[in-house]
């Protein structure tokens, strides 16, 4: 701390002061204030340019735990794998009656149209009923005969559409193409990895283009049908516009900030120059993040709200300190200065502290979540100049309206308020034991529910958005309507070129297709063996008896050349990666658990030199390799983030007992955040790991508030309760403020329409407010216990020189 | 028959003892031979076992026993027979199910191979025999619940080729040579050939028919098994898909329309022509009818045992896989397109039957007098056919005893939600 010249207690008059006074940074900062203000502009400026590149994005690849030995498997063999390839599902539902009639038929031809001529359709390989390369073939007395499914004389006569109905059993797409109730059918619409120039396809172009087309038809009376839509590419497309939507959340979150810091200093010019400080800050951290080449996701987007929300708060501490000084009748330049030479180090000390708590997220091997970790750092780091540094700057010059800086005086002069007053009743024995074994009860019920906390998504469809969105309805619709599941585990089989068409690998993969089949859970299994056996019954007229994988090569070979030539999922080009899929029924931790159980013990058992059966692959394969990292990596975050904020507390006040009793009520919050999750049936997974450590990070600023003030009352002679008292009256508004506007800051996100974008808001809140509870509770009550011995009485000293010494020591 | 025509795949070590005379020194080298024969064999066995365990070496379907699945009742069947009471179903991946319920419920019964099976033979309520890929051959003497293996296709080839080997010139087995010749072209295509059905009208005597003209036929169970590709008139070695009885003879049917009848006289299977040119998946035969049947919906009926044929009208495209005929006049055929036809009016009309779940119908049997096991692409299916009592005025069907215990199909798919 800086060693105070000044007699604070009184107001000083800009004539008096001393500029060569104070710190380093202090002079440094005041004495060069323009240009400061000008650098900081120039900054602005330059980062404000940079976010025109700013991207919304929603990269699937970045959730992946990259290192974990079945996403690399995944990703090396991604491009050989077929199938997963990203195509857009497009259900027309008949509202009346089944498809057989000319006016459904009619509506669908329309839509197949308007679909097909979009960009980035892969078009020969569009899928429907009304589409060439849906063909049914047969074997006649004179050879094989076929034809596209739609009659070549479809007229929409009842004649033509009884062939079409004849066609449609003959080419065997019920359940792909036709709902099995005959009440709808599907157009699949693959999607090219590039265009035509070689770019990526925008998604979101594509996604729009479809639910334009689905608005156009569900909403004209002369098409009485329903349309769903499903596949990766709409999904993205809806999780992008629900980021739009998130980013106005950042309004109400900023409105609500500047609501809350207002109604404490009752100053409007500085409440909104601290909110414009923390929206430059905004300002430079995406800046940067962009200049660094990152996008924004549905992760980092959360930094924003975290530094708006510090930014305010630790903005309205050093307003704080000014107004009382200005009050007191200090001139503004010199009540800025003061106050930051109070005031710096701890918010350093604090901001500090919240980017170790983002550091430990460095750890977790999931790119996002290291994204997150970096811009948030990124982030703090920026407030450290805006709401550390600008705010003071920019305060010495427009200052604060007087009526308010008297208020503030009036305020802190008045007995303390109900509830400051109630909670400096923590502090005597009774009520200290009574809430520690409130605290105890809670959290042995905590640890208790904890143990029923899930691994992964719990609820079904596409776990990113909300079980009652309109994707997630639309997928429920078409996977109880069709033959297919968004939930697909993948079991990839390697092996030498042209190794597909042996007799051993395909009678191996047929083993495997029907050890996964025996798995609870698993709906459905398929793989090149169930193609081989079709084919062959197809070479042989249909006949059921030869539904086989022959051990003749030639049978075989005759049935894989079929199936190259017809692009199908189960094979690659160079015949060498076969996929066997199991199709779940939901995603849930425990079904995933069982289907790698079964998959990784048969792959260890029978893979050869010849073929070797690689784990995993498909939704359902990323999201069991995704649970079984993030269940690690949940208690390894958990021990490193304690351990980190635990050192952090010893350094600061240089007592076990104090770390102790800053870590409880820490260890409750936590514990309890875990209960409220089994409570809403939220699992743990990527969206929920950055929480605790946020929660932990932030939340620790408050014990380090409290208990650093209350140590320097008790350093001087005062009791625990008195110690307690005092820092309540001087800090525990501030703990307040800073709970509330943090909680305000991402309370938005609960009505975010990205599901774990919610889960995280109602978490973050959650941590964040009774953390804040916790520490104004736990802290006097253990500090009764715990730091009783903290109080050293020295000799001689006043009443006066007390508070002076206790003024200088930080505690304010 | 003389001993060589004899195959006994268990048999074991041959008597050379009884070749080496009495002379006490041979004996006793040959004793001492044997012994060295023996540990090597052990320490070979053992060698491979622990190679197995190693290196995880492929095993082929036939030396590994069928698993048991909860799921194999749902699974493909592809056969279904009668054995007494019993109903048994065979399918893929060696699974066979018995069921003691009228196909309700089914048990799946122990299997020593997880060949795809594809057709299954009671001779008598304990005797059964099945065949599939692999051109295995089991057999069960407990009702279906134990299966052993009692051929397979390599031994088949041998079996054939040493045959026909013994027999060239051979005045007898003109086509010998032939025949031996042909079975070396099958074992140059590499594989094993399938067995595609089986028909034991004892418990001694039966038949089992493949692909390229495979024919072979047992007197003692199953124990040996002679060849008589020399015994059915099949120059272009056609395959055979399916063999069934009636009173109105054995027959045989394959490809390219053919339908071949057993002259008992001459113990030789005649060919019959058809008007029909594609593939007869199988056959129903009645006491002096026979239907068969096959691709695309077409079914022919004789009443002459093959002189002439009809046509039999039938307004469905898919594949007839499986039929009977009951009493000698109503005709019950399956389809891949999950039609149940029934003709009540010997074969001039066909009427598709509502069923409780509709899937490719592989293979049916019947149960009773009113009922019939169905199995197809999804497993096993009881279906109790309607009679006009039961469905107020929809059907005319009148294929059994109308007062017959009757409930139909929609009363079963309730009674099963």
């Amino acid at each position: 701390m800086p060693n105070n010249n000044n007699n604070i207690q009184q107001g000083t008059r800009l004539e008096d002061f001393d500029p060569r006074t104070g710190g380093l940074i202090e002079r440094l900062v005041f004495n060069h204030r323009v240009a400061i203000m000008l650098f900081c502009l120039i900054l602005t400026v330059f980062f404000g340019y940079q976010l025109k590149d700013l991207k919304v994005s929603a990269s699937y690849e970045k959730t992946l735990p990259q290192s974990h030995e079945y996403i690399q498997n995944y990703l090396e063999n991604r491009d050989e794998l077929r199938g997963f390839g990203d195509s857009i599902r497009v259900v027309i539902e008949a509202r009346e009656g089944n498809i057989f009639n000319a006016s459904y038929l009619d509506t669908l031809a329309r839509i197949n149209d308007e679909i097909f001529i979009l960009p980035g359709v892969d078009r020969p390989w569009m899928k429907s009923i009304f589409t060439p390369v849906v063909r049914w073939t047969e074997v006649t007395e004179e050879g094989f005969t076929g034809g596209p499914v739609l009659p070549n004389n479809y007229d929409g006569s009842a004649q033509s559409i009884r062939d079409l109905r004849i066609n449609i059993g003959r080419a065997d797409v019920v359940g792909s193409l036709v709902a099995n109730d005959y009440r709808s059918s599907m157009i699949v619409v693959p999607l090219m990895a590039q265009d035509a120039d070689g770019n990526p396809i925008n998604y979101k172009q594509l996604a729009d283009a479809i639910e334009d087309i689905r608005q156009k038809y569900i909403s004209s009376d002369e098409h009485d049908v329903n349309i769903y839509v499903i596949g990766f590419a709409k999904l993205t497309g809806d999780l992008i516009d629900g980021l739009n939507q998130v980013m106005l959340f950042f309004l109400a979150a900023a409105i609500i900030a500047v609501a809350i810091i207002y109604s404490y200093t009752r100053c409007m010019r500085s409440s909104l120059l601290v909110l414009s400080c923390s929206i430059v800050a905004v300002v430079w951290q995406l800046g940067a993040v962009t200049l660094l080449g990152y996008d924004l996701d549905p992760f980092s987007m959360l930094v924003p709200f975290l530094v708006v929300a510090i930014g305010v708060s630790h903005g309205a501490q050093k307003m704080n300190g000014i107004m009382q000084d200005i009050g007191r009748g200090t001139h503004k330049v010199v009540a800025a200065r003061f106050t930051f030479r109070r005031l710096f180090l701890p918010g350093l000390t604090a901001l500090l502290a919240d980017v170790v708590g983002f550091a430990v997220l460095m750890i977790i091997d999931i790119p996002v979540i290291r994204d997150l970790a970096l811009t948030a750092s990124i982030g703090v780091g920026v407030l450290i100049f805006t709401n550390l540094i600008l705010v003071p700057v920019l305060l010495s010059y427009i200052g604060v309206s007087p009526k308010a800086a008297q208020r503030s005086l009036r305020v802190d002069q008045r007995r303390p308020g109900v509830i400051w007053r109630f909670l400096a009743l923590f502090t005597r024995r009774s009520w200290a034991v009574a809430s520690i074994l409130v605290a105890a009860v809670l959290l042995a019920w905590g640890i208790h529910m904890s143990t029923k906390l899930q691994i992964g998504d719990l609820d079904a469809g596409a776990p990113e958005l909300r079980p009652d969105s309109r994707y997630n309805m639309d997928n429920a619709y078409i996977t109880s309507h069709y033959g297919i599941s968004s939930d697909v585990f993948a079991v990839m089989v390697r092996t030498p070129d042209d190794g597909c068409r042996s007799f051993a690998t395909l009678t191996e993969m047929d083993r495997l297709s029907w050890h996964l089949a025996q798995v609870p859970g698993v709906q459905r299994t398929g793989s090149l063996a169930d193609t081989v056996r079709s084919y062959t019954a197809g070479m042989f007229e249909g006949n059921p008896k030869w539904a086989t994988v022959s051990d003749s090569q030639g049978l075989i070979d005759a049935q894989i050349g079929n199936a190259v030539s017809w692009n199908s999922e189960f094979l690659n080009t160079r015949c060498n990666m076969m996929p066997v899929l199991a199709y779940l029924a939901d995603h849930k931790a425990d079904t995933l658990d069982r289907v790698v159980q079964a998959a990784s013990e048969f792959a260890e058992q029978n893979s050869t030199e010849d073929y070797q059966f690689l784990l995993a692959a498909g939704n359902a394969g990323v999201d069991a390799a995704t649970n079984i990292v993030v269940k690690e990596a949940n208690r390894k975050m958990l021990f490193y983030v304690y351990a980190a904020v635990a050192l952090l507390c010893l350094i600061t006040f240089r007592s076990w007992r104090a770390v102790i009793v800053a870590l409880v009520p820490l260890i409750l919050t936590s514990m309890l955040a875990e209960a409220l999750m089994v409570y809403l049936g939220i699992g743990v997974k990527v969206a929920t790991l950055p929480v605790v450590a946020l929660g932990v990070g932030i939340g620790v600023d408050y014990a380090i508030y409290l208990l650093s003030t209350q140590l320097a009352f008790q350093r001087v002679g005062y009791s625990v309760a008195d110690a307690y008292r005092k820092a309540l009256a001087t800090t525990g508004k501030v703990v307040a403020l800073v709970g509330v506007t943090l909680a305000a800051g991402v309370v938005t996100w609960a009505w975010s329409p990205i599901k774990f974008q919610a889960d995280m808001g109602i978490l973050l809140t959650f941590m964040f407010l009774l953390n804040m509870i916790s520490a104004l509770i736990l802290v006097p009550a253990l500090s009764h216990f715990l730091l009783g011995s903290a109080t050293v009485n020295p000799q001689g000293m006043t009443e006066g020189e007390r508070k002076n010494l206790a003024l200088a020591g930080g505690a304010v | 028959m003389s001993s060589e025509l004899l195959f006994t795949p268990c048999a074991g070590v041959p008597g050379h003892s009884t070749q080496a005379g009495a002379l006490p020194l041979r004996v006793a080298t040959f004793s001492l031979r044997h012994l060295l024969y023996s540990w090597l064999r052990y320490g070979l066995a053992l060698m491979l076992f622990l190679l197995s365990l190693a290196s995880f070496a492929f095993q082929n379907p036939t030396e590994v026993p069928s698993m048991h699945s909860d799921k194999a009742a749902s699974s493909p069947l592809t056969a279904v027979a009668k054995a007494g009471d019993r109903m048994v179903a065979v399918g893929q991946r060696g699974h066979i199910l018995w069921s003691d319920d009228a196909g309700l419920s089914w048990t799946q019964a122990s299997v020593p191979v997880s060949n795809d099976l594809v057709a299954v033979s009671f001779a008598s309520a304990s005797h059964g025999w099945a065949v599939g890929h692999g051109g295995v051959v089991l057999n069960s003497e407990d009702a279906g619940q134990s299966w052993t293996l009692q051929l397979n296709g390599e031994q088949t080839t041998d079996l054939i080729r040493n045959y026909y080997q013994s027999r060239i010139g051979d005045e007898e087995f003109a086509d010998a040579e032939m025949l031996l010749e042909r079975e070396n072209v099958l074992v140059s295509f590499g594989g094993t050939q399938p067995l595609m059905d089986v028909y034991f009208e004892d418990e001694l005597n039966g038949y089992v028919v493949g692909i390229f003209n495979r024919l072979l036929r047992t007197r003692d169970g199953g124990q040996s098994w002679e060849p008589w590709a020399h015994r059915v008139d099949n120059p272009h070695e056609l395959h055979f898909y399916s063999i069934n009885v009636g009173a109105d003879g054995l027959y045989i049917t394959g490809e390219q329309g053919m339908v071949w009848r057993l002259d008992e006289e001459r113990q030789f299977f005649d060919s019959v022509a058809t008007p029909y040119t594609g593939t007869l998946f199988g056959s129903a035969v009645g006491s002096d009818r026979v239907v068969v049947f096959g691709m695309r919906g077409n079914a022919y009926l004789s009443t002459d045992q093959g002189q002439n044929w009809q046509h039999l009208e039938i307004d469905s495209a898919a594949g007839i896989t499986d039929g009977v005929i009951v009493g000698n006049d109503a005709i019950v055929l399956v389809n891949l397109a999950g039609e149940l036809l029934v003709s009540t009016d010997r074969g001039v009309s066909f009427e598709s039957q509502p069923v409780a779940r509709v899937m490719p119908f592989y293979g049916l049997a019947q149960i009773s007098s009113t009922q019939l096991a169905l199995v197809g692409a999804e497993g096993a299916q009881q279906l109790a056919v309607a009679t006009p009592d039961a469905v107020s005025r929809e059907s005319r069907v009148s294929l059994f005893s109308v007062d017959s215990v009757v409930t139909n199909s929609v009363e079963h798919r309730n009674a099963k939600q």
